[in-house]
């Protein structure tokens, strides 16, 4: 029963999801859309049950003063922060003017943007690094591969478009790498995991993938 | 200038500041940002989840609207928060396969119809009529033209061939092959290099806003004093690497005798 039951809803509100395809009727529209929704809300919900599981995991090291309680105790609080000054401000919390106070719109100007921002670009260091170790023109594929980077790259910025006579073709050269080869592969890996991705919903609804049901 | 604005102005100085240091070693000025980070993001996340799915979709209808239909939805949200507790967790079950059960639907037929029928269409090119725009290569049209429609063409059948792998890979297969591991290249590598600009472009705004070129440069009250916005927020900048530096240093030092004697 701990499996059966699931399994048999995750065939029938499968099936229906994909009836929609085949039975284009408004009622049946309102049917699955309404579904849709309720998919969506659970989905939130389980965004909500992994912040609960980051409390109940990171709570106690902080009680007990464990491992990096204080890294820990930082998180819980910014977190408690953020929660008490989004709810307070409710619809209004992103309204221009409302950083002028201390409130959500504040926080996420002055914390979260710059954060998100820096760590962002703290990449731009690490696979600049990470491409001048690997970028070797050890054969033809590599060679290529170094090519192609280099010339969107450097043709991406004003120094290599006001190259003397081949600037602009070489800004042509790298639009041309990539709106034709680069559409090429991917729309060929975008062919694939399509296809990976209807083989993998057939099997969730037909029971044969049950992994996301855990263990017994 | 208020109070309020230059601690603002001078967190998120300490904090990209904080971030960047990671590129010196890891030490606890990042650690402490990160989990900042962290807990302000998921805030954040949790939030907008809130006023986006659940007040429209769930509370508002329930409460003012007093829509029966929507009770089910909060049916499978009590039991999927079942998860939490030791006793009850296999109900949760039933809401897990409910949600992958109708994104699995929606993805079955969503795929099969965006994705690959319309990545079939879209890479079919009228030749005969890129050759009447564009005729074989077009330089002022951003290399447009019939040789552009079959390296796309034969790009795309290569590389899917070349992922055809339960075919026997024999001479022309292998050849074939080859063309789609090439033009594999030229695409990671394209993809590689504009990822790496948009990374540059962030760091670039980033040093913007440390040096105080993201504002303009309006004259601004510090306590008694008036002075360019540029000014202070470089001030700001240098004062803020000089204590992030300074306590990085003092950190190291606490930490060095205790983990000699360990």
């Amino acid at each position: 029963m701990k499996r059966t039951l699931p399994i048999l809803i995750t065939f029938v509100v499968g099936v229906i999801m994909v009836g929609e395809f085949f039975i284009p009727h408004w009622r049946y529209r309102a049917l699955t859309g309404e579904m849709l929704e309720w998919g969506i809300i659970l989905a939130a919900g389980a965004f909500i049950l992994g912040l609960i599981n980051l409390v109940q995991v990171h709570l106690p090291t902080v009680v007990q003063r464990g491992t990096d309680w204080g890294y820990k105790a930082v998180l819980l609080v910014s977190l408690a922060v953020t929660l008490t000054m989004g709810f307070a401000n409710g619809k209004e919390r992103l309204a221009s003017g409302m950083e002028a106070t201390f409130s959500y719109k504040w926080i996420f100007d002055f914390v979260y943007t710059p954060l998100s921002a820096t760590m962002f670009a703290l990449l731009a260091f690490y696979i600049a690094s990470a491409g001048f170790r690997a970028f070797r023109a050890r054969n033809a594929e590599a060679t290529l591969l170094l090519v192609a980077a280099a010339l969107v790259m450097f043709a991406s910025v004003p120094i290599g478009e006001g190259v003397p006579v081949i600037g602009e073709y070489l800004v042509v050269l790298k639009d041309w790498t990539l709106d034709v080869p680069n559409n090429a592969a991917r729309r060929a890996i975008f062919i694939g995991a399509a296809l990976g991705a209807i083989s993998t919903g057939l099997r969730v609804i037909l029971g044969l993938e049950r992994s996301h049901l855990g263990g017994e | 200038m208020d109070l309020l604005a230059i601690t603002g102005l001078l967190l998120s100085i300490f904090l990209t500041l904080a971030i960047l240091s990671f590129l010196f070693d890891d030490n606890p000025i990042y650690k402490f940002a990160e989990h900042l980070f962290m807990g302000v993001g998921i805030g954040i996340g949790t939030i907008e989840i809130y006023y986006g799915v659940f007040q429209p979709k769930l509370i508002l209808p329930l409460l003012e609207e007093h829509r029966l239909l929507s009770i089910f939805p909060l049916l499978l949200l009590v039991l999927l928060f079942a998860k939490v507790t030791r006793k009850h967790q296999d109900w949760a079950r039933i809401p897990i396969a409910f949600i992958v059960a109708a994104f699995a639907g929606v993805k079955l037929t969503g795929e099969a119809n965006g994705r690959l029928l319309e990545q079939v269409r879209a890479s079919m090119p009228d030749l005969q009529q890129l050759y009447e725009t564009s005729g074989w290569w077009d330089w002022d049209n951003g290399g447009a033209g019939v040789i552009s429609g079959l390296v796309l063409v034969l790009g795309l059948c290569a590389c899917l061939l070349h992922f055809y792998f339960s075919a026997r890979h024999n001479r022309p297969m292998r050849t074939i092959s080859r063309i789609g591991i090439l033009t594999l290249m030229l695409s990671f590598g394209a993809s590689f290099g504009f990822t790496v600009m948009g990374r540059i472009s962030l760091a670039i705004g980033r040093a913007e806003a440390l040096l105080g070129l993201d504002q303009p440069n309006t004259l601004i009250q510090l306590g008694s004093m008036e002075v360019h916005r540029m000014t202070a927020t470089r001030w700001m900048t240098v004062g803020t690497l000089l204590l992030i530096i300074v306590s990085i240093a003092a950190l190291r030092r606490r930490t060095a005798p205790d983990s000699s004697t360990s």
